[in-house]
């Protein structure tokens, strides 16, 4: 039989009206998921695959396939919208696509989004189908030293992507990956830099620093503007891309795309990493680099792409050869199991239905999902329109619970607030969040990887140059970091000059004390050598980077002579930063009381007190509002979504618990 | 409506009286449920599981709690709590009431060997009352199809001659297959190196990609290769119906190597006794249920009942051998 009547086959199974209807089902749930920030596709997933146990093998999987889609959609619209990236493959698209927002063009950065996601999935889905036997066995031969090469790579891009200093982005990166060390040692499986407590004891969340990291400081900064209108100045320029969008928008979906769907296809990699090489990319071929990060399409566009697209490809080793590379393709194999289906080499074989159907049924699930999106997008521009005073609050509730439905632990919330103030405290003294975030999630992978090349190697360092594959990414990565350098000498003097941003040198020191306390820190570990790296190797490496950067920013200065504070003024002149205060305090508040009042109690009371402080007149409304609230997302939470939380007071009395 | 009584511009002392009621009504709660007398079980079970959903644990957490709900009459929930690498989801059933109504299902690592890698861990294997085992996964050393050795012994003798040389891929770094690994080469007197992985198929990936000349991994994750003929298992921990030809380690001479992957239902300290023979009652018979047992057969898991003193005796014993295998290959003094 040849592909098409394979294929033809496949869409018999998914045009079957059952199938259908699991599909709609799970890519709209799928959507959803992807829109609430910190509840993923994977929580989607487990819930209903415990329901699926009854249905058919093909029409479950279908179902739960288009959960990861829709995920990948939905995540895209928190982070234009209102610049919380709903999951760790959509913090590229904050970058340029909340700018585009702010600029009254949602609409098009929607649209180019959805648009974008389509072609890129379509074309991964025609590849998948095409090549996959083929790849899969080309997947597997990346190994350990393939990967780091390619990691580091990725690290290395992140100097592309600070629209600023990029010493400062390479502190903030050394800073990320310094938080990523916490946790357990992935080679020893000792636990590092716990001291105890249990938040800690699996390493700091990605989704908690993500949201606390993107989505706090942006409602801290506009409080303190004390904004009471809407979060779009200006009209909203129409809803869709327009012919210009296009142009500058079609080359960038197709480099995402195949960016996408090839790095997809290697384990590790997730649909994270190709978003941000594509984000680099873009930049670099882009007439106008220097405008990425204040609304650029195409950052919106490769990006969006590459994640779609990455779906497609992660699905090849599992489909072809029964490998998950992602956590969500485990559960998803998991859910096979649990029908009885043997995943593996013989699928093909096997289950002729479950492999075309699935795939048919993506190509139709990509489509559902487009035009489900396409309307939407008038929903969600109106959205921003909503006042500000009603909408923020609304924000931050769901980035607690968010965080907290993770995994029931209302201290992950608590990791969201602290690294708010951090990222808030980041932006006033002029760094970058995106190379922290990124090293944050990066560090990780690269010092595992590192490590198990070294293992596989026996110690031998040369290893990034003797396999071929391995060696030209390492190549690629020098090369990028000595163009870097190189730039470093002529750009960023200039910039320089041009303004020292506010409290450098208090900035500075405090980073240096970070560094100098972790160094402390983590030399109490076995260290190991180069070759033999052991648990507090990378940590005592990361925290003298991290400390002489500092140290050269602090000799700069103190050479060149110009005082620390420049021209730059306060950033806190004319706001009210006492408001930014009091909103976090209520939010610590909120968290002590979470487990011991309940989930409505606490709910209604940081609900009114924040509705009221934004508002003082429309106080009756605010109090209908919160309550409304408490209530809406108690049923979105724990009927629609099966999270357990935690019953008090008002649970009790309405006879809830 | 609170913050509008307590608002700048309202009266303290109503204030006070509210704050006060509703304190008083959150603190009178918990003394409702003890005026009830009740019959073990007469509501909703947790059932925690510390690991993620969709998981070679959480599935047959599942599939135990579906049984055991009919068997006691109840609603017995999962709940995934695998905060803290499943830390904060262990740790939420230690504190909990031993009243029976907060379970734990779980891996044996995690209350095993999690404890002695993180000396600084919030709670100790003697903070549990064991329930019962449930089941125990067969794990194998595999190669690739194409390897040179036959057998174990010819495999150790390679090993012997060329030490160091030889890697083998295994699960998460501390989990149970880094650490029988360990064990075996130790007792073997071979220099293989380790390397861990991520977990999952990682580790049989690695061997076939050519990343390892040697994989430990659970049957239930390699069998598809194994069927595939991309792999061969040299040696297990449990004899496989439907692969009789693969020996176990007493089979090979080993028999001092009888650590095994299993899973285990614990409650908090001091659960009363007649809590407990409920439910390893209800667990017991949950085990001896056919269409259980053939799920279970689906997935390459064997159902492995043992009783709560047995459980008990095997934490222990366990222990001492992880603990021994730990301060061998150094990662613990």
């Amino acid at each position: 039989m040849n592909v098409f009547d394979q294929l033809l086959y496949g869409f018999s199974i998914a045009f079957d009206a059952y199938n259908l209807l699991f599909c709609f089902l799970g890519v709209l749930f799928g959507t959803l998921t992807g829109v609430l920030p910190g509840f993923g596709a994977g929580a989607a997933m487990a819930i209903l695959m415990t329901a699926t146990i009854k249905l058919p093998a093909v029409t479950s999987i279908i179902m739960l396939a288009g959960i990861f889609y829709g995920a990948m959609y939905g995540g895209s619209t928190t982070s234009i919208l209102v610049n919380i990236p709903g999951e760790a493959a959509s913090v590229i698209t904050c970058l340029d696509g909340y700018q585009m927002a702010k600029k009254g063009r949602a609409g098009a950065a929607l649209g180019i989004a959805a648009f974008g996601s389509f072609m890129a999935g379509t074309f991964s889905i025609i590849m998948m189908m095409l090549v996959a036997p083929l790849l899969a066995d080309v997947a597997l031969k990346f190994g350990y030293s393939e990967i780091c090469a390619l990691i580091l790579l990725g690290l290395v891009m992140v100097s592309y992507l600070a629209q600023g200093s990029m010493a400062r982005a390479f502190m903030m990166a050394a800073l990320g990956m310094i938080l990523g060390t916490i946790g357990v040692d992935p080679i020893r499986g000792t636990e590092r830099f716990s001291y105890g407590i249990p938040t800690l004891m699996g390493g700091v969340g990605i989704v908690p620093v993500i949201m606390g990291i993107f989505g706090i400081p942006e409602v801290l900064e506009n409080i303190e503007r004390s904004i009471k209108q809407e979060l779009v100045e200006g009209k909203i320029k129409g809803l869709l891309p327009t012919l210009a969008d296009w142009k500058e928008s079609w080359k960038p979906i197709c480099r995402g795309s195949v960016l996408g769907f090839f790095l997809g296809i290697l384990p590790g990699i997730g649909a994270m990493i190709p978003t941000f090489i594509s984000y680099a990319l873009e930049k670099k071929l882009s007439r106008h680099p220097e405008k990425f990060g204040t609304g650029m399409i195409a950052g919106v566009a490769g990006p969006e792409a590459a994640n779609n697209a990455g779906v497609g490809g992660a699905m090849v080793p599992l489909l072809a050869l029964g490998i998950p590379t992602t956590g969500l393709l485990a559960i998803l194999l998991g859910a096979l199991m649990l029908h009885g289906v043997q995943v593996g080499p013989f699928l093909i074989k096997e289950h002729p239905d479950v492999f075309w159907g699935v795939i048919a049924s993506m190509y139709l699930g990509n489509a559902m999902l487009l035009v489900l999106n396409l309307p939407l997008i008038g929903l969600w521009v109106r959205l921003l329109q909503v006042p500000y005073w009603v909408l923020a609050p609304l924000i931050l509730l769901f980035c607690l619970v968010g965080a907290y439905s993770l995994d029931g632990y209302i201290y992950d919330a608590l990791v969201v607030v602290i690294i708010g103030v951090v990222g808030y405290l980041m932006r006033k003294f002029g760094y970058e969040a995106a190379p922290f975030i990124l090293a944050f999630i990066l560090g990780p992978m690269f010092e595992t990887s590192f490590r198990q090349s070294l293992l596989y190697s026996h110690g031998d360092l040369l290893i990034f140059f003797k396999r071929p594959i391995t060696a030209v990414f390492t190549l690629l990565a020098f090369a990028a970091i000595a163009s870097n350098v190189i730039g470093l000498g002529k750009k960023s003097l200039k910039k320089e000059l041009e303004k020292t941003p506010f409290g450098q040198l208090p900035s500075i020191l405090t980073l240096l004390t970070i560094a100098v306390l972790f160094f402390f820190l983590a030399v109490p570990y076995p260290l190991g050598t180069l070759s033999k790296p052991d648990v507090g190797f990378f940590p005592v490496v990361l925290s003298c980077c991290l400390g002489l950067l500092a140290l050269g920013f602090l000799v700069k200065s103190a050479l060149s002579g110009t005082p620390p504070r420049g021209k730059a003024e306060s950033p806190w002149s004319g706001l009210q930063w006492q408001k930014a205060i009091i909103v976090l305090v209520s939010l610590l508040l909120y968290i002590a009381l979470f487990d011991a009042a309940g989930f409505l109690l606490s709910t209604v009371m940081l609900m009114e007190f924040l509705f009221v402080f934004g508002n003082h007149k429309e106080w009756k409304l605010g109090t209908l509002g919160a309550f409304l609230t408490s209530a809406i997302s108690y049923a979105i939470f724990k009927t629609l979504l099966g999270i357990q939380l935690p019953s008090g007071v008002l649970e009790k009395l309405l006879g809830l618990s | 409506m609170l913050k509008s009584f307590c608002g700048k511009n309202r009266p303290a002392l109503r204030c006070v009286l509210l704050s006060g009621i509703i304190v008083g009504l959150i603190l009178t709660m918990p003394l409702a449920g003890l005026l009830r007398a009740e019959e073990f079980p007469s509501r909703e079970i947790k059932l925690v599981v510390p690991l993620a959903p969709g998981g070679g644990v959480d599935v047959p957490a599942r599939m135990f709690a579906d049984k055991v709900a009919k068997i006691l009459g109840v609603p017995v929930t999962v709940v995934n709590n695998t905060a803290g690498g499943g830390v904060a989801g262990v740790l939420s059933v230690v504190q909990a009431k031993p009243d029976g109504y907060t379970l734990l299902y779980t891996p044996s690592g995690q209350i095993i060997t999690k404890e002695l890698l993180n000396p600084s861990l919030p709670f100790r294997h003697t903070d549990f009352t064991a329930i019962a085992q449930t089941i125990v996964m067969p794990v194998a050393i595999f190669v690739k199809q194409d390897a040179p050795w036959k057998n174990l012994k010819e495999l150790v003798d390679y090993g012997k001659k060329n030490p160091g040389q030889l890697r083998v891929s295994v699960g998460t770094a501390g989990g149970f297959l880094q650490t029988l690994t360990d064990f075996f080469i130790s007792t073997a007197g071979i220099e293989i190196t380790a390397i861990p992985t991520k977990g999952g198929a990682s580790q049989i990936a690695a061997l076939i990609g050519g990343h390892a000349e040697i994989c430990t991994d659970a049957f239930s994750t390699a069998v598809s290769f194994l069927r595939a003929g991309k792999v061969r298992a040299l040696v297990g921990t449990h004899k496989i119906a439907q692969f009789p030809a693969i020996k176990t380690f007493a089979e090979e001479g080993y028999p001092q190597i009888n650590l095994k992957m299993w899973h285990g239902i614990f409650g908090a300290k001091n659960m009363p006794k007649n809590v407990v023979t409920k439910l390893t009652e209800a667990f017991e018979k949950a085990s001896s249920d056919p269409s259980l047992r053939e799920q279970l057969g689906k997935l390459n898991i064997i159902p492995d009942y043992h009783g709560p003193e047995e459980t008990a005796k095997l934490v222990i014993s366990e222990r001492d051998i992880t603990s021994k295998v730990l301060k061998q290959s150094g990662v613990i003094k």
